[in-house]
């Protein structure tokens, strides 16, 4: 009796502990505390104009407040997208799950947090994960419609998955809510898009201006300026444009990386491969690796270069090990280079279905050109400059199907084009397509 | 069971061979640290270079020399005594090439520098120029007691709140010691497959080739992960063990139940996997948050009335059968068998489905990695577990409430139990939907 | 059966929850990968910042009236090459509201021009013009005028203070101008409100704060203008308030090109930080005083008082709802007592009555109204107004009978103010630059 009577109370304090233990009547999400309120949202504004351009005194700041508080949600959003910004600034990736672990702990609190929302959104646009960047985009948008950081998240989106007016319309509207470097940026992209170089240049003028004070946005908006000096082939303005970015934020990758695209179009290909190299050094970008290893064959440098095309394999499976979404820059180079090309085709079609923008539509029309399959290429081929988007690269690809349909004239025409543009468009291309002209 | 479980769960971890993983770090980092310390009289200096799988398989294409690599070192790196830089000598190197991602590898190379005498307490100004234009984790400590915040780049803290470390400089203070040589690593220590402390279920997947030996760990390990697993807050034993004590729990239903969960927690791991990667273009998760908690709570609300109707309703017409019918402990419960039934298949179901991200985590890597049959194949395994564990505290109440049975029924506390555990029941899902509510914006 | 149906739904719902969990910790770590256009999101635009706003009675001339308007917050003065300008492409506005309708009526309009060499020469001197618009007339008052450079240090810039003078113009209407970098006056323990428990500690009534903006620069547009120009001739009230517009540009280049834009716009002080939830402070900063009424809530129900009722529980209860007299010293001015009261339109400006006489330099009273100095703020706002104290008290309830003795600890700028026309002193030089140290020692 006395030993069941143990058992039965065993029993029960089990259950109990069991209970105490269980999920159910587990919460920590009290009361709010003092973090939550003003005097941070104060400092963190002041905190933010002070350290404009100083990521990581901001950076070190926030994680002192939020190591003393982690339930500050104001603090726990600005320092996601502080980490966001340090990736611009330093290309270092190791902050990307940073900020989504902060941003997801500040949503976590305030499952309607704006800041935060669109921080993650923001985020997957760097991760190439359109769809849901554009999600995140339309949420954020329902959080705050007359805010304008979300019309660029949607934006982005819809630009990356071919929706054109739909994007074009989201950048208006930011646009016009608040004309900063932010909206001018991208109302200059959109501009070139459509072919008008001269009014993308303008916008992308008004952004710089619009950066002054911000070093890593303002060397942003030069780099820009330049690639439209470059596309337009004024590789000597384009230099100068990449001095002032290199000059007020020194080391950035873009700009070492526009440097030397310059300098290539310049015919100074040692200098080119210089600078090439230091942006690979700094971040190895897929299309940063082939062009220095384009430059180095080149120059006639071609072990090297080879061992820039084999970093390109290495790349490619670390990417899909990550399981990150650049099939079409990967695509794209081992076209260039006759690498593999039916693996390529289809990384073409994969990239292709995640981006069904105009790159994707060029990237994937070459890939089924260099296979091959011109008559399908076509109709990819004229997609992409559906636009008309003054890119001769595009045209030199539209030039090449059609010589391949045996359409000559048309390929010359294409061609032409696509060296009046820009006579150095590519280092591997150009010759071909001068050959192509006068053929 | 609760203790061979978890004791499982460690044995399992411990077993699980080292997954090869991607560099913390982001696989283009040059990470470099230095220790700055005197042994005797005798400045020395232990430096790691731990490079990512792209610096490594650039090094490697022109040949990792490492007498090269030492003394180039050691030319980057300036160290004064009082203001006065010193000569620095490799004395020793060690290079290993441990696993990284995608049949990668990376590479640490540790090298021990030696440099002059310090005969008393002199200041010492570190000043690293190795790799400086790399991105990477960059940190000089000295002293030979001083704390590595990343372990000498064994062990990178994973907090969100730790930017990678960017320090080239340093000034302390050095004097004669009686402490050892610096050593250089050895073997695992070396190999360090491992840089973040990063234990969990969702590794296994990664593995790079696929044995059968490495598979059959994997299902052990992902068996006794799944155990483990539901011990953690949010897997219903609460609501287990209170059905199971408020009706006629027999060993019999806590099987049952057991099997319920896992097929339940398998279906919906896949079932959700596959909603996951179709809706994530669609749906923001977060906002869904609060309507899952919500739909949660209201079931977990409906089963403890139904047990709550069921005891009352028991109570009215067999307050007095109730100890002849199931004495036996071999399920004679056919006159409460419809409801029961019932009951235990939503029980089983809010057990097997409650929030469980892990497993999903797991199906996702797998399909990302190409290996769908391999992820379906440890979720079931992981679901088994988690039912087993169910299982197990299910057993208990049952063998407890048994104990119970045994007793006069005039105890009033027995003769409530089963409605006392009902409305632990009903009050856990109000609790779980009350919860909920306020965070619904409609 | 049902159930398992109800399950099987459940399970589909939970998924949204996992795939939170999914995308954060199954998404690809570390991965370098940017290809596409990633424009900046986050960026500020700190040339359009409004930081600060001043008006009051010139205590040296009290026939004139100082407007000082302050824009990019924490310059720091060794950032060079990345020196800092007003921006080219924005238009900044001073507005000044005579009859409390919350409209503009004398508007002053600047457009600064950058001359050549100004990145790589580090010439940071503009030139600016400045249009004054009445009513509907619109007229240039001043052409071709000239900035001061920034203070780079002595060998680019030497003998600062008559660089300096030498920006202070007369415009044709008679008022006195000044464009150009300067010391930023206003002052505030940031770091004491950012460490919720160091401010918790004490007061903050007794001084001992750090000025966290001690040795920062921003660039200010000053303005002396003749109270005869501003007066009214009935209440002698006027509201004054600053704000930034950028161009508007569209993808299509269709309607609306090169329409402004209002970007910034600031009153009162800290209103846009502290009362402004984020989801509106897009919306708020385009938006003129005028229709201002539809942010009246949130300066009703003030955050900041629930926050003091955290911090300093020892002092409360504060009252945290309903707080008309916050909505009265932010958007109507005070009635009782009679102080700048213009009318029952709600409009976030900085209130202040010509009528009031200057305190003498010597005499001012760094809580303003609340130590007796009508003089001060919220009558108007003088660079020596401890407005981060004074806020505190109100908020607290100064003027609902509950006066409590709270503040940052900061209670004056880092360097003393000038007594004449700018007012705001010298900024650092990039050379002995102190920025945040307590009180600089120059060699």
């Amino acid at each position: 009796m006395r030993a069941r009577l143990f058992i039965a109370g065993t029993a029960a304090a089990l259950a109990a502990a069991v209970l105490a233990l269980g999920g159910a009547l587990r919460h920590d999400n009290g009361a709010a505390t003092a973090g939550d309120f003003l005097p941070t949202a104060v400092a963190e504004q002041l905190q933010r104009g002070f350290s404009a351009g100083d990521t990581q005194a901001e950076i070190a700041g926030l994680q002192a407040e939020l190591k003393a508080n982690r339930s500050n949600v104001k603090a726990l959003e600005t320092l996601g997208l502080a980490y966001l910004q340090r990736v611009r600034e330093t290309g270092d990736a190791s902050y990307y799950p940073k900020a989504d672990g902060i941003l997801h702990e500040a949503l976590a609190q305030e499952p309607h947090d704006l800041i935060a929302t669109a921080g993650l959104g923001q985020l997957a646009l760097a991760r190439h994960q359109f769809r849901r960047a554009l999600a995140l985009g339309r949420q954020a948008k329902s959080i705050s419609a007359t805010t304008a950081g979300v019309y660029g998240v949607i934006g982005d989106a819809s630009l990356e998955l071919g929706r054109y007016p739909a994007a074009f319309a989201a950048f208006d509207r930011m646009a016009a809510i608040k004309p900063s470097v932010s909206s001018y940026a991208r109302v200059s992209y959109a501009r070139e898009l459509l072919g008008r170089t001269r009014a993308a240049e303008q916008a992308m003028a008004l952004a710089a201006s619009a950066a002054v004070g911000e070093k890593e946005a303002y060397a942003w908006t030069r780099v820009q300026l330049g690639l439209l000096e470059l596309t337009t082939g004024r590789p000597r303005a384009a230099l100068v444009q990449m001095r002032v970015a290199l000059q007020s934020f020194p080391g950035y990758a873009f700009a070492l990386d526009g440097t030397a695209q310059a300098q290539a179009a310049l015919g100074r290909l040692q200098t080119a491969v210089r600078y090439e190299r230091a942006a690979v050094d700094r971040v190895p970008l897929p299309q940063y690796v082939g062009f220095l290893g384009d430059l180095e064959a080149a120059v006639g440098h071609h072990a090297a270069a080879q061992r820039e095309y084999g970093l390109i394999g290495v790349i490619e499976k670390l990417l899909a090990a990550n399981g990150v979404r650049n099939d079409l820059d990967v695509a794209l180079f081992d076209v260039d280079h006759s690498r593999n090309l039916a693996h390529a085709l289809r990384l073409a079609r994969k990239g292709y279905a995640g981006r069904p923008s105009i790159f994707g539509d060029d990237v994937l029309g070459w890939a089924l050109a260099r296979n091959g399959h011109c008559g399908e290429a076509l109709g990819y081929s004229n997609r992409s400059l559906r636009l008309g988007t003054k890119d001769a690269l595009k045209l030199f690809h539209r030039g090449w199907i059609a010589a391949c349909l045996h359409r000559s004239a048309a390929a010359r025409s294409f061609y032409r084009r696509a060296l009046a543009l820009n006579p150095h468009f590519s280092i591997l291309w150009a010759p071909v397509a001068r050959k192509g002209v006068t053929s | 069971m609760k203790r061979i479980v978890i004791l499982g769960a460690i044995t399992a971890a411990l077993l699980a061979p080292a997954v090869a993983q991607a560099h913390p770090l982001g696989n283009f980092t040059i990470n470099r640290f230095a220790r700055v310390e005197v042994s005797g009289h005798r400045l020395y200096v232990r430096y790691v270079l731990d490079l990512a799988e792209i610096p490594t398989y650039q090094a490697r294409q022109q040949g990792v020399d490492p007498e090269a690599y030492a003394t180039r070192i050691a030319r980057g790196l300036h160290v004064s005594l009082d203001g006065h830089r010193v000569p620095l000598q490799p004395v020793a190197h060690a290079l290993a090439f441990p696993r990284g991602v995608a049949g990668l590898h990376t590479m640490r190379l540790e090298v021990i520098l030696r440099g002059p005498t310090v005969a008393r307490a002199e200041s010492v100004a570190v000043h690293d120029t190795n790799y400086a234009d790399h991105l990477g984790w960059k940190e000089i400590v000295v002293g030979a007691h001083t704390t590595s915040l990343s372990d000498e780049l064994h062990a990178y803290p994973k907090s969100l709140l730790q930017s990678p470390l960017d320090t080239t400089s340093l000034n302390g203070v050095l004097a004669p010691t009686s402490d050892p040589v610096p050593r250089l690593s050895r073997a695992t220590s070396l190999e360090a497959p491992d840089r973040i402390a990063e234990s969990g279920f969702t590794r296994l997947v990664g593995h790079g080739q696929l044995s059968a030996l490495v598979i059959l760990f994997s299902l052990a390990a992902a068996l006794f992960w799944g155990a483990a697993h539901a011990l953690s807050p949010g897997h219903g034993k609460t609501i287990v063990t209170a059905y199971l004590v408020g009706t006629r729990g027999t060993p019999r239903h806590a099987a049952l139940l057991g099997l319920v969960t896992t097929v339940t927690h398998t279906i919906g791991v896949f079932a959700l996997g596959g909603v996951t990667l179709a809706l994530s273009a669609f749906i923001v998760p977060e906002t869904l948050y609060p309507w899952i908690n919500v739909v949660a709570g209201l079931l977990v609300v409906s089963v403890g009335i139904v047990v709550l109707t069921g005891r009352w309703r028991a109570g009215h017409t067999h307050s007095h059968g109730e100890s002849e019918h199931s004495h036996d402990g071999h399920g004679h419960d056919h006159h409460e068998a419809p409801h029961s039934t019932r009951g235990l298949v939503a029980v089983g179901i809010s057990g097997g489905l409650l929030p469980c991200p892990s497993a999903l985590v797991v199906l996702l890597a797998a399909i990302s990695l190409h290996r769908v049959a391999f992820g379906m194949l440890l979720i079931v395994a992981f679901s088994f577990g988690l039912a087993s564990s169910i299982t197990g505290i299910g057993l208990i109440a049952v063998v407890a409430k048994r104990a119970f049975r045994k007793l006069s029924m005039d105890s009033p506390v027995i003769r409530f139990l089963p409605a006392v555990s009902a409305l632990v029941i009903v009050l856990a899902g109000v609790v779980m939907t009350a919860r909920a509510v306020p965070g619904l914006r409609i | 059966m049902k159930k398992l149906a109800v399950g099987l739904v459940t399970a589909a719902a939970l998924s949204g929850l996992l795939l939170a969990v999914v995308l954060r910790n199954g998404g690809p770590q570390a991965a370098s990968a940017s290809s596409h256009r990633e424009a900046p999101l986050i960026s500020q635009d700190p040339t359009a910042d409004n930081t600060d706003l001043y008006a009051f009675v010139s205590p040296d001339d009290p026939t004139k009236a100082t407007i000082v308007a302050n824009w990019i917050p924490g310059e720091d003065p060794a950032a060079g090459p990345n020196y800092y300008t007003f921006s080219s492409t924005a238009r900044y506005d001073i507005y000044v509201d005579q009859n409390g309708d919350g409209n503009p009526d004398i508007t002053y309009q600047f457009r600064f021009q950058n001359l050549p060499g100004q990145f790589f020469l580090g010439n940071t001197q503009q030139t600016y013009t400045v249009t004054k618009i009445v009513g509907k007339r619109s007229t240039v008052v001043g052409n071709g005028l000239m900035t001061p450079p920034d203070n780079i240090g002595p060998r680019s810039t030497p003998n600062y203070a008559a660089l300096a003078a030498k920006g202070i113009h007369t415009l044709s209407d008679g008022t006195t101008v000044f464009a150009g970098q300067r010391d930023d006056a206003f002052f505030a323990d940031v770091g004491a409100i950012f460490d919720l428990v160091a401010i918790r500690s004490g007061t903050g009534a007794n001084g001992g704060g750090r000025d966290f903006l001690g040795g920062y620069g921003v660039h200010a547009i000053a303005l002396q203008i003749p109270k005869s120009q501003l007066d009214n001739g009935g209440n002698h009230t006027i509201g004054v308030w600053a704000a930034t517009d950028r161009q508007k540009v569209n993808v299509s280049n269709g309607k609306g090109r090169g329409d402004w834009v209002q970007v910034s716009r600031l009153g009162n002080p800290l209103i846009n930080e502290v009362l402004i939830p984020t989801n509106m402070k897009d919306y708020w900063n385009s938006q003129p005083p005028s229709k201002d009424k539809q942010f009246e809530r949130y300066y009703e129900n003030s955050i900041l008082a629930t926050v003091l009722e955290k911090l300093y529980p020892q002092f409360g209860p504060f009252k945290e709802t309903g707080r008309g007299d916050l909505v009265a010293v932010l958007g109507t001015g005070l009635k009782t007592p009679a102080l700048n009261y213009t009318g029952p339109t709600f409009a976030d400006e900085l209130r202040l009555n010509l009528s009031i006489p200057p305190t003498p330099f010597a005499g001012i009273n760094r809580l303003g109204v609340l130590g007796g100095d009508l003089a001060g703020y919220p009558n108007g706002r003088r660079l020596e107004d401890d407005v981060v104290d004074i806020s505190e008290r109100v908020v607290g309830g100064a003027l609902i009978g509950h006066s409590l003795p709270l503040g940052d600890g900061v209670d004056a700028n880092d360097v003393p103010n000038l007594h004449v026309f700018p007012y705001e002193p010298a900024p650092f030089s990039g050379y002995d630059n102190t920025k945040g140290t307590p009180f600089p020692s120059r060699p």
